[in-house]
């Protein structure tokens, strides 16, 4: 599935998992979006890949959007929560890159105004926002770097694995 | 430069193992160290064929005969390579040996009393040995082996695939000290244009392996040549017919089928082309290039921890393996095309 046409540039698949996908009067919904671009409206899946393209190296929003989720859909017996309609994520890749740790660089905004830090559950109704640039590799191995202090290179890498991989595309063609 | 390097490595690993760059990046952080024989298409499905043509009867029973040809074909066929010569190598006796390590084991045990001696450069396996269980030094100048050592010595040279410039010189210097010398020539069959005289006295033990021309380490094929004099546990198992049958099959159809020099005749031209592209300098032995100091993560340096060993990476050559480039030669020209 193609979703999604930027004025430019640069393809780019993201993949989406999610887990504990929790039904009340309904199943959990979503939307996302990169910037005010909805790339996907629709049920909460384990796995959903959405293709787009984006710009190039100016930052971008990532947001999963939990859209409908009514205070009906919490069910609370003698003041405990016994059933909640609610998800979590998983992991996101871009490119089929993982995230690691990066998911974590992240915030749960909820509808009410408060803004949960580090926050992959979905039980509130509110929204999940990432903030990134593209090339996706590119940013993934810049934060990765900045966390871990493992990988000085990963500059020269990143261009080398990406001219690797053109080639490759290239000859195999 | 190195850039091309790992360009060409992120290739040929993300060729084969299609995935993202963090799956890759241990491959390519690694793709050229090492010393490892080169998948040849033409020797791989010999060596199958050989495997098929075989029983396991072929390697427990009467196996006298093939051991006994391997042992006395083994210097003939040295000694056919086009382009290399071995000077003095009649008078020493043939053994089978496990690789060339098994030689090594005994030419120490031979010589436990003595301080063990090598060049910096050499191959591991010595300085793992004697770091865990004897005395021993690097030789940094020739005036550093003195009587009671040692010495072992790789021809081609471990770190460069080359002949050392002072082979002789050591040898000369050996001999005036009766300092006992093993000649390890493990690279013998894949280097090219070298002469390697063991006719020096000092020099007790000569090794060969087919390990490195050949995609069969896994089976230990190896011959030690020792002086006459010397009459250890190899000698007795080579006299009483109580070697490993199976790798002397397998050795045999080699010699028997393969000439001395099939690497470096058929690697050769594609050793200078990819030196060329890379920015390398060929070594005398084919699977090698010599990198510069934008090389020096593929220096045998990631291969101290797995040995154990806690030297300064920067004491060793930029040496380069080209093995899996060859093997993937149509992708290396398509990539080198491409660029």
């Amino acid at each position: 599935m193609t979703i999604g046409i930027y004025i430019q540039d640069l393809k780019m698949l993201i993949e989406l998992f999610f887990k504990n996908i929790v039904d009340v009067n309904g199943a959990p919904e979503m939307s996302v979006k990169i910037n005010n671009y909805e790339l996907y409206r629709g049920l909460v899946v384990p796995h959903v890949a959405l293709h787009c393209d984006v710009p190039f190296s100016t930052m971008l929003q990532l947001s999963i959007e939990f859209i409908n989720k009514t205070n009906k859909d919490t069910i609370i017996e003698n003041g405990n929560i016994v059933k909640d309609k609610s998800f979590e994520l998983e992991n996101i890749l871009f490119d089929d890159h993982s995230l690691e740790e990066l998911i974590w660089d992240s915030e749960y905004q909820c509808a009410d105004g408060k803004v949960y830090e580090s926050c992959l559950f979905f039980g509130p109704a509110g929204k999940f926002v990432l903030e990134f640039y593209a090339p996706a590799l590119h940013w993934i191995l810049k934060s990765l770097n900045e966390k871990r202090s493992d990988n000085p290179n990963w500059e020269d890498d990143y261009h080398q694995y990406t001219k690797a991989w053109n080639i490759l595309q290239q000859i195999s063609n | 430069m190195i850039t091309k390097g790992r360009e060409l490595a992120f290739l040929l690993a993300l060729s084969k193992n299609p995935g993202t760059y963090f799956d890759v990046k241990p491959i390519v952080d690694s793709f050229y160290v090492g010393s490892r024989a080169i998948n040849d298409e033409h020797v791989t499905k010999f060596l199958e064929q050989v495997a098929a043509e075989t029983t396991l009867s072929r390697f427990t029973r009467n196996t006298q005969s093939l051991l006994n040809d391997f042992e006395n074909m083994f210097a003939e066929w040295i000694n056919s390579h086009s382009t290399n010569k071995i000077y003095g190598l009649e008078s020493f006796n043939p053994c089978i040996s496990s690789g060339t390590t098994q030689a090594f084991d005994h030419f120490y045990f031979r010589h436990k009393g003595r301080k063990f001696k090598c060049l910096v450069g050499e191959y591991f396996y010595h300085l793992k040995v004697w770091n865990d269980n004897t005395d021993w030094g690097f030789v940094n100048s020739i005036i550093d082996l003195t009587p009671n050592d040692a010495f072992v010595i790789s021809a081609p040279f471990c770190d460069t695939g080359n002949m050392h410039p002072e082979y002789d010189e050591l040898m000369k210097h050996c001999t005036k000290h009766n300092i006992p010398v093993l000649v390890d020539c493990c690279y013998y069959t894949i280097s090219g244009n070298v002469n390697i005289d063991v006719s020096y006295p000092c020099i007790e033990t000569v090794a060969f392996s087919l390990s490195k021309a050949f995609p069969v380490s896994h089976l230990r094929i190896g011959m030690r040549y020792t002086k006459p004099q010397i009459n250890d546990g190899m000698t007795l198992h080579s006299f009483i017919g109580y070697n490993n049958a199976a790798s002397a099959y397998y050795g045999l159809s080699i010699l028997l089928n393969l000439p001395c020099d099939y690497v470096y005749t058929n690697y050769r031209e594609k050793q200078l082309d990819v030196c060329n592209f890379l920015g390398i300098t060929p070594s005398d032995s084919v699977i090698f290039g010599v990198g510069d100091d934008t090389w020096k993560q593929y220096s045998r340096r990631s291969l101290l921890a797995a040995y154990g060993l806690n030297f300064d990476p920067d004491m060793f050559t930029n040496r380069i393996c080209l093995s899996t480039v060859f093997d993937n030669w149509d992708l290396y020209t398509g990539f080198k095309n491409a660029y």
